[in-house]
This record gives C-alpha cells, structure tokens and sequence, in this order.
C-alpha cells in the first residue's frame, strides 16, 4: 500500500535521485517513502554536524535521531523558504542547544559528560588529533559557526539561517574562530616540530 | 598560518560514521513521527518560475548595462553606493560564489576571481583608498580578504562588517575600525558596508 502513496515524481526519478523539493511536497502528504529518501540523504550529514558539535558518538546519535523525529513532525508546516537542507540544519541547531542547556541544568550530568570526554581523552590520546582538541577548546557558538562554514561548506549567510542569527554575527564568529584556531594550531605546530 | 592552511588543518577531524543500529534506530522513530499533512503544500506554480525567469533577464540586463556604465565612468572615483552594490551583485551573478574582490584603480577595473567557490559573507563592503589625487576603490565582501598595492608596499585586510555598519580592517599588524578615517602605508583609508546604502 505504502507505495500508492508515492509521487509518480518521486518514483519516475529513481527515490535516490529525486530532488528534494519533491520528496518534500510527497512527506508533507504522509509519504513515508518520500520522507525516507530525505532521511537516508541527510542523516550522515546531521549526524557529522552534531558530532563536531559534541564530540560524542552517542550525543551525536541523538542529536541526529531528535532532529529527525522533529523534522518528520515539523514538515507539514514547513514552507520551503530555506532549503531543506538548511531547515534540518536549523532543526538539528535547536537540539544540540537543547542538549547544551540539559548538560549544564543538571549538573551531574555534566559532571558525567565531563569524565566522559576527559575518559575518551585518556584512553584515545594517541589518535585524538590536535585539530580536535582547537575545535573543542572554541565556545559552543564559535564552534557551531566554524563546523557551518568550514565542514559543511556555507557561506554565512546560509549559516546565519540555519543558526538563526545575522549574517555579521556569523562573520564576527568566524572570525573570532579563525584567530583561536590559527593561533592554537600554529603553536601547536611549531611545539611538535 | 593563513586560511588555506588552517582550512587544510581543519579537514584533519576525522569524524566517525553513524552505526548501522543508530541509523535504523532514528529512521523507524522518525518515521512513526510523520504525520500526514495538514496544511497543503506550497505549490510552486509556473508563474512563479516566470517571474524567476524575468527577474533573473532582468538583472542580466542590469549587469550588462552597468557593465558598461563602469567602463565609461569619468576617472574620479564617484560615490554611487547604491550603483557598487548592484555593481557587485552583477558580477558576483557571473561568478557565483568566486568574487574575491573588485579593485578600481585610476579608472581601470580588475577582477579578483577565486579558481573555487569561496566561502563567506555576502554583505558588501567598499574600500576607498586615497593619496593626492590617486584612489583606489575595492569592492568586497565582509569576511574576505582582500590585498592592494598601496604605493610599493602590498598590504592585505581581514575585511569585516560591523552590525552598525561599520568595517573593521586588520593587517597582520594592526586592526583599523574605519568609522573614522585612517592612515595606512601614506594612504587614507574610507570604508563602509554598502547593505545601508540601499
């Protein structure tokens, strides 16, 4: 039955290589099959992004699974003023906020999330790249702006729609990143040679 | 350590791919999650890609005709901000994504063209270079960065706008805010963002 529901659009093209845009209108009509092609197109995506976010294997798991869960419940109302892409990007900025401000209400379970990096510090150290470690140093919003813009290849305008800022606020963020990082990086560089 | 490197050191983090479990996992949920519409789906009509069509033409011819407007332009630097700002936006229409800069210099206009899509702002900015009766004009974009030969003396700029509309120069050395007027290698230096100019 499922794939009566299914757009000639989206079938025709092969679900892989349907555009989003499509996929969208068909999810936005229930379509199951449609929503699935959006999800096996963007979950990796989402899940790199919250993973830079968090460093945290099991934190980006969620972070993708929420962003998902709200994107499936959200998607009727969506309006395609941004591009799908950029919307699940939002989405996926809301939840790893949400996850910020968790970790620091409760306190113990920051304690945990904590020893948990500092854990996975210890026990990877010889693997835990310097690069890493610059990034995880930067503040959340520094970071978020740089994973936006360097990893994810946006320019900062479409990085200030998924992080529902200015775009100046995504440059000034961008730039403050860039001088820690090059600093950062540069010293550490020169510490190894 | 300048942008390509430290965009080369960056592309180090390695990231660990999803799991099969967790992919699945997060699928199924947001699958339950999927509700059938209740709003019907914005509907791109054929009119509107019309319009698209026309707006698009129409910038194209704007572009040409300013094209040609710059090449005529008198020799002295005029203040048109509102004509740099389309001036820009008509060139960046052609290069998508690889304007580095436009620099104006003694009525002769050259293209800074990245070979890839840069990635940035794309809030303008014009710099104004000025020393007896030379000038040199640049056309940017806020986070950019862009290099003039003032005299003999080749000097580059983090360019980056302010929410008040200023900009905010900085050298390997020094950083200028430019609200006021400022004095670099003998040249003094003007700059604004030209989104207010509209």
């Amino acid at each position: 039955m499922e794939t009566v529901l299914i757009s000639k659009d989206v079938e025709n093209r092969n679900d892989a290589l349907a555009p989003d845009h499509a996929c969208v209108i068909q999810a936005q009509a229930g379509d199951a099959r449609a929503f699935e092609v959006l999800f096996d197109r963007y979950y990796d995506m989402i899940h790199a992004f919250a993973y830079r976010l968090c460093f945290l294997e099991a934190e980006a798991d969620d972070i993708a699974q929420e962003t998902f869960i709200r994107a499936a419940r959200g998607i009727a109302g969506y309006r395609q003023t941004a591009s799908f892409k950029n919307w699940l990007y939002r989405i996926a900025h809301n939840v790893a906020v949400d996850w910020r401000r968790r970790a620091v209400r409760h306190r113990e379970g920051l304690t945990e999330f904590t020893a948990e990096v500092e854990a996975r510090l210890e026990t990877t150290e010889s693997d835990y790249d310097e690069v890493h470690r610059a990034l995880e140093d930067l503040s959340a919003e520094l970071r978020e702006a740089v994973v936006l813009v360097y990893f994810e290849g946006m320019n900062h305008r479409d990085a200030a729609e998924a992080l529902g800022c200015a775009e100046t606020t995504v440059s000034w963020r961008i730039f403050r990143a860039k001088r820690k990082l090059k600093k950062v990086l540069s010293s550490g560089k020169e510490g190894s040679s | 350590m300048n942008d390509g490197q430290l965009r080369q050191r960056l592309s180090e983090l390695r990231v660990p791919l999803a799991t099969e479990s967790a992919r699945a996992r997060a699928k199924h949920r947001a699958l339950i999650a999927l509700r059938p519409g209740d709003a019907p789906a914005p509907a791109v009509t054929d009119k509107s890609t019309l319009w698209k069509w026309i707006g698009v033409s129409a910038a194209l011819c704007a572009c040409v005709v300013v094209l040609i407007a710059m090449i005529h332009r008198p020799q002295a630097p005029t203040e048109n901000l509102v004509g740099d700002r389309q001036f820009l936006r008509q060139i960046e229409m052609l290069f998508p994504g690889q304007v580095d800069a436009v620099v104006e210099q003694n009525g002769h206009v050259d293209l800074s063209i990245a070979q890839s899509s840069l990635v940035g702002s794309q809030q303008p900015v014009l710099m104004v270079f000025r020393k007896d009766s030379s000038s040199i004009r640049v056309l940017s974009f806020s986070g950019h960065r862009v290099c003039v030969l003032l005299g003999k003396e080749h000097r580059c700029f983090d360019v980056l706008a302010t929410t008040n509309g200023g900009v905010i120069l900085e050298s390997d050395d020094n950083v200028w805010v430019t609200s006021h007027p400022v004095i670099v290698a003998g040249y003094s230096v003007q700059a604004q963002t030209l989104e207010a100019s509209l």
